[in-house]
């Protein structure tokens, strides 16, 4: 109890209700902003309150009604047990498409190339083996010799040891009914030039792979190897390289053993290495014309002394890519050398079979054991991209020498119908006895048809002992044209010159002309137009301007001057798979 | 002779050169993968490194199609679309059912 006196009461007692004022004031501000706050409260959030209610309400409905639609957990069990088997199934088909792939471990691939030719031909014709005109100068056009060359790729490899590759082909002019046979047709090109409708084996070859001496790569290959489409023939074919060799050194299908070395490590340049090859060729003597067999012997293990003897070749070959700046740059150094250059088997010649005949005495073949040695060194630089241009180009160089020892001679023995003297070359014995014989009208005739008998047939002679030196060049580019809206098409100019003892060894060029053969100046033009990754179109223009003729055939016999124009434009599809 | 030459060179490069104004220009799709690609993809790399014959084309299809490299790096702002185009093409052109080469002894 708050006792109050007279002085300091009215103070006290003003100043204590001063302060319960204030306190009921404080109070009812804030009861009554307590009960604005309750108020507003109740006002939103019942609002909130009743949207969130709805919401979980709605949710619990959803998950009541989930909870009832959920399957019965058997169901689900029997859902995984179904979905097991089903990968169980499919694990079992693809072990089985696996195994299988691994069985069927060959890659085939196809190729097929329509080509439609243009042949436009001056020149004289020439008597045989004297180079003498006959005739006038020929005109001769042949329009629209069409071809099908289907090419079937097969290639297979374990574990970057062994790789196998083949390539089996038809070659084909449409619906021709003959094909070629011995000599057109050849070891060298079998499968390289228009025949029938038969596959012909073009390569089959089986690469080993290994570390030799100084763990060096090595790679041993056998079989029918890869010699044909000699480079830069990639350029012009758009394919990557598909031959050992530069295409002057050699083009042909052949048979042999081959070491390869890379040389890497050694030399420190891109795809450098050091390839050796032996190649062979054997004529047994089962040879058939016109199925009239040449020979009278039976079996390989028989001798035929007029067969051709064997053929072996040698090729050492180093190659690699440039350093930089030109490292889009091949090069490549070849040589070739044939040590014993076999005379040939002309038996197959009708018009020469009667020097063979055994039974003949007064005439015959004198046979050498060799024409001659033949080395033969080429350069070839071929640059893609040259200097990260669009421009591919090459220059291809060859300079060969041969050695004479011998030639095939076709002999007239005079003592055999009782005529004096040694023998003598059958083309001269006319000559030689037509005093002798003037009477003998018989024998005047007979003598006469000898001077048809061809000249000593050497080592690109025609005496057996005169040396041959020859050089030929092929230069050329390849523009790679940047146009996306054309697909990147491509042009190019190639020029090939050589002198005329040059001895190409082109014969399994599917280039009709075989070009790099003519002993004299070549243009040739193409254009390549992609249409899709595996369809090209090309469109070529191809003049040879012939000095030489080929001689009998191969390095036989001594080339005589001619003068023969040709002119081939061709178009060409090509689709591969 | 030099005259049919001279026609010929003259008809394909006009054929050309009507194209060359607003056609767009192929890159250098092998410069591309050598040189952006093996920024990364090399040995001893961010990335290991890869040669064009790992897979089929029709997987470089699909890898391209539906932009897989994104998985591990998202490439989009390094390369210009047409530079895509010219690494696919290049990759597709040398997959591992493209043509191949071939000589004795060669890999």
């Amino acid at each position: 109890m708050i006792k109050l006196t007279n002085n300091n009461s009215n103070c006290f007692y003003s100043h204590n209700y001063f302060i319960l004022i204030l306190f009921f004031y404080f109070l009812c501000f804030n009861y009554s902003y307590a009960l604005e706050e309750k108020q507003n409260f109740e006002a939103e959030d019942m609002e909130v309150i009743i949207d969130k209610y709805d919401e979980l309400s709605n949710k619990i409905n959803e998950l009541e009604n989930k909870l009832n639609n959920i399957s019965d957990p058997e169901e689900i069990k029997d859902n995984i047990d179904y979905l097991q088997e089903n990968l169980n199934d499919q694990q079992v088909i693809l072990t089985n498409v696996e195994r299988q792939t691994l069985i069927d471990s060959i890659n085939i691939g196809a190729e097929l190339t329509s080509r439609f030719n243009w042949f436009d031909f001056k020149g004289y014709d020439y008597a045989p083996f004297t180079g003498e005109k006959i005739g006038n100068r020929n005109h001769e056009k042949v329009n629209l010799i069409s071809s099908n060359r289907l090419k079937l790729n097969l290639n297979t490899s374990y574990k970057n040891i062994v790789k196998f590759t083949a390539c089996l082909s038809m070659y084909k002019n449409w619906s021709d009914d003959d094909y070629p046979i011995y000599p057109v047709k050849n070891f060298l090109n079998n499968a390289r030039i228009p025949s029938d409708i038969s596959l012909n084996v073009e390569r089959a070859y089986f690469d080993y792979f290994f570390e030799g001496p100084y763990n060096i790569p090595m790679a041993l290959t056998f079989g029918k190897v890869p010699t044909t489409d000699g480079l830069p023939a990639d350029l012009k074919e758009n394919t990557p390289r598909k031959s050992t060799y530069p295409g002057l050194a050699y083009d042909c299908e052949t048979d042999g053993i081959a070491l390869s070395f890379d040389l890497k490590k050694i030399t420190k340049l891109n795809s450098s290495a050091f390839r050796f090859v032996w190649l062979r060729r054997f004529d047994d003597n089962e040879t058939y014309v016109l199925q009239e067999k040449v020979s009278d012997k039976l079996g390989d293990f028989r001798v035929d002394e007029n067969a051709m003897d064997v053929l072996d070749i040698f090729i050492a070959q180093f190659e690699a890519m440039m350093p930089a700046p030109f490292e889009n740059t091949l090069f490549i150094l070849n040589w070739l050398n044939i040590p014993v250059a076999p005379p040939s088997d002309l038996r197959y010649n009708s018009n020469l079979k009667v020097f063979y005949d055994q039974d003949n005495p007064s005439l015959f073949v004198d046979i050498p054991d060799s024409e001659g040695s033949l080395n033969k060194l080429t350069l070839l630089f071929e640059s893609k991209k040259f200097l990260n241009s669009f421009v591919d180009c090459f220059v291809h160089l060859s300079y060969m020498k041969t050695k004479a020892k011998g030639a095939l001679k076709f002999m007239f023995n005079p003592s055999s119908i009782g005529l004096p003297g040694e023998a003598i070359l059958a083309r001269y014995a006319y000559n030689t006895y037509q005093n002798t014989i003037k009477e003998l009208p018989a024998l005047e005739n007979a003598l006469k048809s000898l001077q048809n008998a061809p000249e000593p047939i050497g080592l690109l002679n025609n005496d057996g002992i005169s040396n041959r030196d020859a050089f030929a060049f092929h230069l050329g580019l390849r523009i790679n044209l940047p146009f996306i809206l054309l697909k990147e098409p491509k042009f190019g100019i190639e020029f090939n010159k050589a002198s005329r003892y040059w001895f190409g060894i082109n014969n399994g060029s599917v280039d009709p002309l075989h070009k790099f053969d003519i002993r004299g100046k070549v243009w040739d033009f193409y254009y390549i137009q992609p249409i899709t990754k595996s369809f090209i179109l090309r469109l070529g223009y191809i003049f040879a301007d012939y000095d030489y003729d080929e001689g009998l055939s191969f390095y036989h016999g001594n080339p005589l001057e001619i003068d023969h124009e040709v002119i081939n434009t061709y178009f060409l599809l090509n689709a591969k798979f | 002779m030099l005259r049919l030459t001279a026609k010929f060179a003259v008809i394909i490069f006009a054929c050309c050169s009507f194209y060359i104004v607003n056609v767009s220009i192929a890159l250098d799709g092998k410069g591309i993968y050598l040189n952006k690609c093996g920024a990364c993809h090399k040995g001893g790399g961010q990335a290991k490194a890869f040669a064009p014959t790992k897979y089929a084309s029709t997987q470089w299809n699909r890898f391209f199609r539906r932009n897989k490299h994104k998985r591990k790096k998202d490439i989009t702002d390094i390369f210009t679309v047409d530079e895509v185009k010219a690494i696919k093409k290049y990759l597709c052109d040398h997959a591992a059912d493209s043509d191949q080469p071939e000589a004795v002894g060669l890999r």
